[in-house]
């Protein structure tokens, strides 16, 4: 029975458009310096407003993964990553380059994204359904708690002020309050705007902080996009597109190692691709007989860090999918997406939902294969789209943006929202707030209010934390936020320790 | 010697965001009191947060050496332009409430890329009549959003 819907779901031209435009269009807007996956899952959510589940998240998760790809073929070209994934890719990519073997390291970098993003869906089919099970034991008190550790995972996100990530959180969560309480049935913060009862929408407000919020901060250097600085992309790109099969072989072990490396990155929360590209490629460096090449164009680096950062892809997914906590700021935005399809994290979604649920998965690994096959054929193409000047994308940002906002419930009320969302997220941006927590707060507002609510009435006359510290999984959670609290400072550290290995490296290739 | 000491972001933004959740707490006593109460304990928090701010910027004036790469980006000769975008923008939502959207964003495309610098009229008949065509067949033929 599953079986059939599922293959009935995989296998249609709706879900292999689906692949094919969230895979090329994935791989353009990651080639695109400043632009990278969140703005593009962003930009694509009002398309899926009338496609089928199945080929709505699989364009939306083929996005992500191929966004990720993309940003290497500049970092790799022009030693300008794509998205902040390929930073570690960028200085033995770029050093490839300058030997004259870029093409050789788009192959490499194209072989092992494939591989990691492959191993990362494989990993999402075995991890999620058990995980998934857990949340079987959840009831009210813990879908507060779970609300509340999704903010606190974002507010790691938060750049270099975690203060500021926890308020960003707190303001989404007023922001969902706006609008009809369910409950008791009474209007808050509406101010007799009939628009603003049934709340403020997700998709006009994550468009407006993600890609309305990119293009103001872009044309900061209008001066420069005036002027028309265009990337320096070599005209001739020497050697064989495809790694050697022995080189291949050789490569296997660092290659399951990065991918295990960024699929424990992808599930942790609030570690990204960037850090993902750098755990992989300093790993590899700690295990490599040729560490002095480390830095210098070693193609084993490039193999490592490309094979994390698309490892991160679908282990970003596994606790989106099974307790609505996404581990990276695409995957929040992922979020609103399986939202709006109005599937819900969870049990369900290997049980009732199971045939849409294992078309994703499966339509995810055939995403991260198509996306490897068309990078062999077409990624030196795709490199010439960083050459596409500023003043012809924005606009096109804007229309569509507008469009995606107006269209989901064909109210011009929503497009606004979404302008006044663009300024708030550049001005968020500009001070030092991150934008991810904002949108995620919006989706675990109502989950956290009615959680807190219902758990109030469960413990009837038993004291609330009591209560709360009687339930194990309650106190489990409490434990996870409180770590989770703390995890900036030990990822901080980490990070320190990579730039300071990049710093090293790069002083040891110019010496 | 004197040298003025420069007050960091944080403090304006900490003043401000005290004042926002304050006045939004007040507003929410207000409300039927079993719908107020998460929004209280949220808003409540928000103060606490917002007040926070505002040490730590304090802290920051005082000691300079802990200001961080984030407390400096926003200058108004940084933000100048991406102000003038949104009013183009915001002049486009009017645009199109008047108009409609295909004539708007007829108007609005070439006049935001001429902002840009671009200047070839080819590359600006182009994109706008793509862009135009690209909506018309993805939302109204095929996703029958019927656009204002």
């Amino acid at each position: 029975m599953i079986i059939s819907e599922l293959i009935a779901n995989l296998v249609n031209i709706e879900t292999f458009i689906g692949i094919l435009v969230g895979v090329v269009g994935g791989m353009v807007i990651g080639a695109l310096p400043g632009l990278g996956a969140t703005m593009g899952i962003a930009l694509l959510i009002p398309i899926t407003f009338g496609m089928h589940p199945t080929a709505a998240l699989i364009m939306l998760s083929s996005l992500y993964t191929a966004a990720i790809y993309g940003g290497s073929i500049t970092a790799i070209l022009i030693h300008t990553p794509g998205t902040p994934a390929s930073a570690a890719t960028a200085m033995d990519g770029y050093a490839l380059t300058k030997q004259g073997k870029g093409l050789e390291a788009i192959g490499i970098s194209t072989f092992a994204s494939m591989t990691g993003g492959t191993l990362s869906a494989v990993a999402l089919f075995f991890i999620a359904p058990p995980l998934a099970r857990i949340s079987l034991m959840f009831n009210a008190p813990e879908y507060f708690l779970i609300a509340i550790f999704g903010l606190t995972i974002i507010g790691t996100l938060a750049g270099d002020n975690m203060l500021k990530g926890l308020i960003a959180g707190v303001a989404g969560l007023c922001i969902s309050f706006v609008g009809f309480d369910i409950t008791v049935g009474v209007p808050r913060f509406t101010y007799k705007i009939a628009e603003l009862e049934s709340g403020i929408q997700l998709v006009p407000a994550l468009i407006g902080l993600f890609s309305l919020s990119q293009v103001m901060i872009q044309a900061e250097s209008i001066e420069a996009i005036r002027r028309g600085g265009k990337a320096d992309i070599p005209k001739q790109l020497q050697g064989r597109v495809l790694p050697p099969f022995q080189e291949i072989v050789r490569e296997i072990p660092n290659l399951l190692r990065s991918s295990v490396i960024g699929i424990i990155v992808g599930i942790l929360p609030g570690a990204g691709g960037d850090i993902g590209g750098w755990l992989g490629y300093n790993e590899a460096k700690r295990w490599s007989k040729n560490r002095q090449e480390f830095g210098k164009g070693s193609r084993e680096a490039v193999y490592a860090s490309e094979a994390a950062n698309n490892a991160v892809t679908g282990g970003s997914i596994i606790p989106l999918i099974t307790l609505g906590i996404p581990g990276s700021s695409a995957a929040a935005v992922l979020l609103g997406g399986l939202m709006i399809q109005g599937l819900t994290p969870g049990h369900t979604m290997f049980t009732e939902k199971a045939g849409i649920t294992y078309a994703i998965i499966l339509g995810f690994l055939f995403a991260n294969i198509l996306m490897g096959l068309l990078g062999f054929l077409v990624a030196k193409r795709v490199a010439k789209v960083a050459n596409v000047p500023t003043g012809i994308l924005a606009p096109v940002i804007v229309v569509l943006s507008v469009v995606g906002a107006y269209a989901i419930n064909l109210s011009y009320f929503d497009a606004c929202v979404m302008v006044v969302f663009g300024l708030a997220g550049y001005f968020m941006r500009k001070t030092g707030f991150a934008t991810a927590p904002i949108v995620l707060a919006i989706i675990l507002g109502s989950m956290a209010e009615q959680g807190y609510k219902r758990a109030i009435l469960m413990a009837k006359d038993m004291n609330i934390y009591a209560y709360y510290f009687s339930r194990p999984i309650c106190v489990v959670l409490i434990l996870l936020i409180i770590l989770s609290l703390f995890a900036p400072l030990g990822l901080k550290a980490l990070e320190k320790k990579m730039h300071k290995t990049h710093s090293q490296a790069n002083k040891d290739s110019d010496d | 010697m004197n040298e003025k000491r420069k007050i960091n972001n944080d403090v304006y933004i900490g003043i401000l965001l005290t004042a926002v959740s304050v006045f939004f707490f007040i507003e929410v006593t207000k409300i039927h009191p079993e719908a107020a109460l998460f929004p209280k304990v949220m808003l409540g928090t928000f103060i606490i947060l917002a007040v926070l701010l505002t040490l730590m910027g304090v802290r920051k004036t005082l000691r300079p050496e802990l200001t961080l790469k984030s407390d400096l980006l926003l200058k108004f000769s940084v933000i100048r332009t991406p102000l003038i975008v949104f009013v183009i923008v915001a002049g486009y939502m009017v645009l199109l409430k008047v108009l409609g959207f295909f004539t708007a964003t007829a108007i609005f495309v070439p006049a935001f890329m001429i902002f840009y610098g671009i200047k070839s009229i080819r590359t600006l008949l182009i994109t706008d009549i793509a862009l135009n065509v690209f909506v018309y067949v993805l939302f109204v033929r095929l996703l029958k959003v019927a656009l204002p």
